[in-house]
């Protein structure tokens, strides 16, 4: 598999990523086009037998932290509600599709470090270490951005809709 | 109640996440039957994290993919260029073993990136001028049995009547082949004799609607629907392409 044929399947994921750093539509299409063109500029240096996917998501990460965040932030960053942002997927009953809002918002409301650690964590499923290396701070750091954005995310769904599961013992 | 090691936040995160090691599980467990505010402090901290991966695999699933791999597309066509040095080692080096070797055919894949299916059939209409469609008759009677043709190779219910768009002329259909799989090309003439082509072929992809885009320089509109792609294009303005798709969107 080369590159270009394993960054098509990527987009999706990509993009996800980009958005969830960007929180803008438009400046996460721009994102997955620098990222992907760095990408196949420095296709020589990607490891086969490696994951793309984490490769071009650390390249994205640092095209955000270099480039575009700074510009973003001079434009001004709100939160983007899942239905502004024409998120919304069309499956499922008006109550899931809330409650899906609802988590969506709530985790795009956490500050970057944060929802950036959820997304790799509990969504793309890196292990801390991994996780810790893509940031490039200690693993500590992750577990501590994970339990802050636990503690909001928890506030929340209990006052809100009580999206926290009962509390099962873990054997 | 003080614990012989204090129990953070931390802690209880990798307990919640399942990935705490068997002593610091014992270790908290062991805690937690003691002590009631510990377990207030876990609650706290406990949150639905599968709720979290189903609200953000809707995120990919909207994410704009066919905006995305046209971008990607117009990228992979251009990198090569840009790393000439390198490239020109491979490419002068296959050319020389081809030439050894007495073929040569095979080493254009080396410089070639994979297309999508919208560059290919860029490609392929760049090459019609207006004096290509001019000396195709209409025929009606021709043109049904064709689109009828057409439509069974590709699979989909397509009638020469669905086919008509105003401002356009509807010249010709035929069927072509992308990576194994049918695609249809319905070729018009707009008002000026530049020629159009509207092209479907089934491609899988979550649908979405009509997106204005730009391939080898021609302007085009595609969109998505029940696993069929869909291109509108040609030197025609955009905002025409863009009605003509719209249209050809509600009919199909």
């Amino acid at each position: 598999m080369n590159v270009r044929d394993g960054l098509d399947r990527l987009l999706p994921r990509l993009w996800r990523f980009c958005f969830v750093l960007s929180r803008d539509r438009s400046v996460a299409d721009d994102l997955v086009q620098a990222a992907c063109l760095r990408a196949l500029e420095r296709e020589g240096q990607f490891q086969a037998g490696t994951r793309l996917d984490r490769w071009v998501f650390r390249i994205a990460q640092t095209v955000w932290l270099n480039q575009l965040r700074a510009e973003k932030v001079r434009r001004g960053a709100g939160v983007v509600p899942l239905e502004e942002a024409g998120l919304v997927d069309a499956g499922g009953d008006a109550e899931s599709n809330f409650y899906r809002n609802q988590v969506f918002s709530d985790v795009m409301a956490l500050p970057e470090a944060q929802r950036t650690a959820v997304l790799l964590v509990y969504v793309e499923g890196y292990s801390y270490q991994e996780a810790a290396e893509h940031l490039e701070i200690p693993i500590g750091t992750v577990m501590s951005r994970l339990a802050s954005a636990r503690g909001k995310l928890s506030v929340r769904h209990n006052g809100a809709v009580a999206g926290c599961a009962p509390l099962a013992k873990r054997g | 109640m003080r614990h012989p090691v204090p129990i953070t936040d931390e802690h209880l995160v990798t307990w919640l996440d399942g990935v705490a090691d068997t002593a610091r599980r014992d270790e908290i467990e062991a805690a937690l039957a003691q002590d009631p505010r510990l377990g207030a402090r876990l609650a706290d901290l406990n949150i639905d994290t599968s709720a979290v991966r189903a609200a953000f695999d809707a995120v990919a699933a909207a994410a704009p993919v066919e905006r995305l791999r046209a971008r990607l597309d117009e990228q992979a066509v251009r990198t090569p260029r840009r790393r000439i040095g390198v490239r020109w080692l491979a490419i002068a080096a296959a050319l020389v073993m081809g030439a050894a070797l007495g073929y040569v055919a095979g080493s254009s894949d080396l410089v070639r990136p994979a297309r999508s299916w919208h560059v290919a059939i860029a490609d392929y209409q760049a090459l019609y001028t207006a004096a290509t469609l001019a000396a195709v008759a209409a025929d009606p009677a021709k043109q049904r049995s064709d689109v009828d043709t057409v439509a069974a190779r590709l699979g989909l219910p397509v009638g020469l009547e669905a086919l008509q768009v105003p401002g356009l002329e509807f010249k010709r259909a035929q069927i072509l082949s992308f990576k194994g799989r049918p695609l249809a090309q319905f070729a018009y003439v707009d008002q000026r004799g530049e020629p159009v082509a509207f092209c479907a072929t089934p491609t899988g992809d979550r649908d979405s609607a009509v997106s204005p885009g730009r391939f080898r320089g021609l302007e085009a509109a595609f969109w998505s629907r029940n696993g069929y792609g869909f291109i509108v294009i040609g030197r025609t303005p955009a905002e025409t392409l863009r009605q003509a798709a719209a249209l050809l969107a509600k009919q199909i």
